[in-house]
């Protein structure tokens, strides 16, 4: 279905129903920034945590010298275009109506130019909680019409709840989103010699196999998992250095059933570039690969430090967190936001 | 990725050069919307076509929905990167290390903004999203309102072709102006301008006169002033470098052949020069070969003889004076210039002679007349070997100026004043010939090189100059065409300038391009103007909706400072 006519149709879904078009200025991911990321895990050294380690780079003469080829990343946009408010007896209950857009691309590097590998994957459709609509026939004639209606499976009405659970069934279709395109990826010759790098955790990803050619890298770190004084090395890590890796993993006693199981990786982190006068989190980033390589770490702790350390330039200024975005990730998202409405759009197919 | 194919017989089609394949797509933003008199797109990644798209170049966008083309100029091109300031991409280099190379090239785009030409539809509507192709052959002719959509040219006249144009996909097309835009009755007059010493401007006349001479279906004469150096003096031999082989050799034969156009000088060409005052039988041409003499007896030039004047002298006193002696030749009391002299003389010496002195002879004082006898005496001298002061003079025989006939005039030799005279009169004479009810001829092309000597840019007015405008305001309902070039357009006469319905502009300085004359072009086209490289021009036609670059082959006559003398010839 063509994007307007999906916004049309999810219109029309609301207002079919007795709803009301009320779309929000802002995504649910810009609302709640946090509500998705799960800063519960757990990490233990592999190497001595008495220093930091100086990866063998030499600027600029090592400034070409990254192997890497591939670049990953998915993006969602999920916002609330209106609520149906519904009586079931005495209760009052409003019923939030989200359309989301959700996509992942991976970028291929070829003498130096980026090309869209393979095709991006795009989902879009609205996502509501089904139980609660009081015409369920509604439902299917719309699904008839080619609008994807996702039921976000919530329990009650509670309208904060739902919204809360409407942001995580969009990060869980963006996951699947890009485990599904790493999977093509990975089952493609282009993996053979070649790492995929991937904006964000690993440990979000199930699927051991699927990862095991792919580098993670975190920009943002919600939580410690050493010592504060230990910690506290890696935050003064000197340009070109790293820390002591160390497994990570989900904690011992999850059973948290959106976890579905324990996840491990291996990790460490790097210091891409340090500038006087910034935080301590400047060009810090923090790198995940497949616990596969537990045997051969120190080599591609080696490898992919020195490429990582390589991909620092060009920058993505100015966007925020530049000093750690990698270019070609950047570039991802430049697609993605391409080929996805704008908020702006999206508001304005509502009102019009 | 999905894509829709074009199919093969979608009526469009005929006007995409499909082979060479899309080479962008349109794309309109917030900030620089596509408008119905223009519209923007990028340039497809592939690099032969970031390669070949220029400045001056045609596209075709074909909406998505194949539903209408719409043809563009190219008048603008930018190169985008997503680098968002100067400072960005000093710090991408490690913060100003320029020997720094990096593992991702930034992202770069090629954004291309073209003026509207045509579109099939012949809506004026902005432009919609759509695919941008070269255009075939027919659609550059039909972009340029040269031909309809089934190739027919739509011209009211015959098409005068006169260049070739090159696009960007190396297809080519002859492009050619209607021929009742140029000699008339719909418009009329050429004009070109272009630094000297290319030349260019020459070639270029040279090119389309045989050109309009082939192609034209009326009765044309051409009469060319070869004001400087021997530029014009061998235009009936033929110009060797066209069989010499080299690429602009070739690629002009090629031109000829493309254009049915024969690759002959103006045989039969007739050349005309003042009588050399020192030898009764020569010129004083530079041409090394046979020329005719001409000198004017008064009978001849007595109606020009103010002109040739300076305007500050010519007064209202001295003008009156000057029509007692016209009234005097007019009724033969006067026949050579002598006798006028002598007439004068005597008219002064009389009014002198009487007691007491008359200080006014025929309502004029004597000092107007004495003023009146220096100037008349001191003619003949100035306009060396015009003026025949006794005895008969000889004419350049207008009357035997034939269709298909060319005659070269020679002014070289005189002096600024002296080639106003002749030009003038040549003006005159012509004028005359084409408004006599027997004249064969539909009209005679005037071509004259330095235009600005004779119709200077200003205010102030002499009679050739008044003369010349009322020629191109209303010379073409006559047949009187005038072809003139200069330097700059801008030291022309904008009246002159503005009524021509073609002007071709080859390479132009900076300074001159800041002129109102060029203020409808963008300055990419002007850049592109100051960089021109010989052989080429810009075309604009009153009939087309831009102007247009076009490349024109060596002319078909020797250029005057080829010719080998057999003199010297034999000493090589």
């Amino acid at each position: 279905m063509r994007r307007s006519k999906s916004l049309s149709k999810a219109k029309q879904f609301i207002t079919s129903q007795g709803g009301q078009i009320a779309p929000l200025g802002i995504s649910e991911e810009e609302l709640n920034p946090d509500e998705q990321d799960d800063l519960s895990y757990q990490a233990y050294p592999l190497e001595s945590m008495e220093s930091c380690y100086r990866v063998d780079f030499n600027f600029p003469e090592d400034s070409l010298c990254s192997e890497f080829g591939f670049f990953e990343d998915g993006k969602q946009r999920t916002i609330q275009i209106g609520y149906i408010p519904v009586e079931y007896g005495e209760i009052h209950v409003l019923i939030p109506v989200h359309y989301f857009v959700i996509s992942s691309v991976i970028l291929q590097r070829s003498n130096r130019e980026l090309k869209l590998w393979g095709s991006a994957k795009v989902k879009e459709g609205v996502f509501v909680e089904k139980s609660l609509i009081p015409n369920q026939n509604v439902l299917d004639d719309f699904a008839d019409q080619g609008l994807e209606i996702v039921d976000i499976r919530a329990q009650g009405g509670d309208y904060y709840a739902l919204r809360k659970k409407t942001l995580q069934e969009a990060k869980k279709i963006r996951l699947q989103l890009e485990t599904d395109l790493i999977a093509e990826w990975r089952l493609s010759k282009d993996s053979k010699d070649s790492f995929l790098i991937v904006d964000g955790t690993l440990m979000n990803f199930r699927n051991e196999a699927n990862i095991e050619r792919c580098v993670g890298i975190s920009k943002s770190f919600g939580s410690r998992y050493f010592s504060v004084s230990d910690h506290n090395r890696v935050l003064t890590m000197r340009e070109f250095e790293r820390s002591w890796a160390f497994r990570f993993h989900t904690p011992d006693d999850d059973t948290d059933a959106l976890n579905q199981g324990k996840r491990e990786r291996l990790s460490w982190y790097l210091r891409l570039r340090e500038k006087r006068n910034t935080d301590p989190e400047f060009g810090l980033i923090r790198v995940e690969i497949g616990l596969k390589h537990l045997d051969t770490l120190q080599d591609k702790i080696k490898s992919i430090s020195r490429y990582l350390l390589s991909e620092r330039l060009p920058i993505s200024y100015p966007i925020p967190r530049w000093d750690k975005h990698l270019y070609p990730i950047y570039k991802c998202e430049s697609y993605l936001s391409s080929i996805m409405p704008s908020i702006g759009t999206i508001s304005a197919a509502m009102k019009g | 990725m999905k894509q829709t194919l074009l199919p093969e017989v979608n009526s469009l089609t005929k006007f995409l050069n499909l082979e060479y394949g899309i080479i962008g797509r349109t794309a309109s933003t917030k900030s620089e919307p596509n408008r119905s008199s223009e519209f923007h797109f990028w340039v497809a990644d592939k690099d032969e076509a970031i390669g070949k798209i220029e400045i001056g170049n045609i596209v075709a966008a074909l909406a998505d929905e194949q539903s209408d083309i719409t043809f563009g100029i190219v008048t603008e091109m930018r190169s985008y990167s997503d680098v968002d300031s100067f400072i960005a991409d000093f710090l991408s280099h490690n913060f100003g290390e320029a020997q720094v190379e990096v593992p991702t090239d930034v992202s770069q785009v090629i954004v291309v903004t073209c003026a509207v030409m045509r579109n099939v539809s012949a809506k004026t509507k902005p432009v919609e999203r759509s695919r941008v192709y070269f255009p075939s052959e027919l659609g550059i002719q039909f972009s340029y309102g040269i031909v309809d959509e089934k190739g027919e040219s739509i011209f009211s006249g015959a098409p005068i072709p006169i260049g070739i144009f090159e696009n960007g996909d190396s297809t080519i097309s002859a492009i050619g102006v209607d021929e009742d835009f140029l000699i008339g009755p719909e418009g009329a007059h050429l004009n070109v301008s272009g630094i000297s010493g290319l030349a260019s401007k020459t070639s270029a006349i040279e090119f389309a006169i045989k050109s309009l001479l082939t192609h034209t279906t009326k009765n044309i004469a051409v009469i060319m002033f070869n004001v400087k150096s021997s530029d014009l003096l061998y235009i009936d031999q033929h110009n060797t470098r066209l069989h010499e082989n080299n690429p602009l050799s070739d690629w002009s034969r090629h031109c000829y052949e493309a254009l049915r156009i024969p690759m002959e000088p103006f045989v039969g060409a007739r050349f005309f020069a003042p009588a050399n005052p020192r030898d009764p039988n020569g010129t004083q041409s530079l041409r090394h070969l046979a020329t005719n003499r001409f000198s004017w007896d008064l009978s001849m030039i007595y109606r020009d003889i103010p002109t040739l004047f300076d305007p500050t002298d010519f007064d209202d006193k001295m003008e009156g004076v000057w029509f007692v002696i016209q009234d005097r030749i007019e009724r033969n009391e006067l026949t050579t210039y002598e006798q006028v002299l002598r007439w004068i003389q005597q008219q002064i010496d009389g009014a002198n002679n009487q007691r007491p002195p008359q200080a006014w002879i025929m309502g004029a004082h004597v000092a107007t007349w004495s003023k009146m006898r220096s100037h008349l005496q001191r003619f003949p001298q100035s306009f060396r070997g015009l003026i025949a002061t006794a005895g008969r003079g000889t004419d350049i025989p207008w009357s035997e100026l034939a269709a298909g006939g060319v005659f070269v005039v020679d002014i070289q030799s005189l002096s600024d004043r002296g080639q106003r005279l002749v030009f003038g009169r040549s003006i005159r004479a012509i004028s005359e010939l084409l408004e006599n009810p027997n004249c064969e001829l539909d009209g005679v092309v005037v071509f004259v090189d330095e235009l600005n000597k004779f119709a200077p840019s200003g205010n102030f007015r002499t009679p050739l100059k008044s003369h010349l405008i009322d020629v191109t305001a209303r010379g073409r309902s006559m047949g009187l065409i005038l072809f003139g070039a200069e330097q700059f357009a801008s030291s022309v006469d904008k009246e002159i300038v503005e009524n021509s319905s073609t002007y071709l502009f080859g390479r132009t300085e900076s300074n001159e391009l800041r002129a109102p004359n060029y203020s409808g072009l963008s300055n990419e086209v002007k850049t592109k103007l100051m960089m021109l490289p010989q052989g080429s021009l810009l075309v604009k036609f009153a009939k087309f909706q831009q102007p247009i670059f076009v490349r024109f082959p060596l002319p078909p006559c020797l250029p005057g400072d080829h010719f080998v003398a057999p003199s010297e010839n034999n000493d090589m």
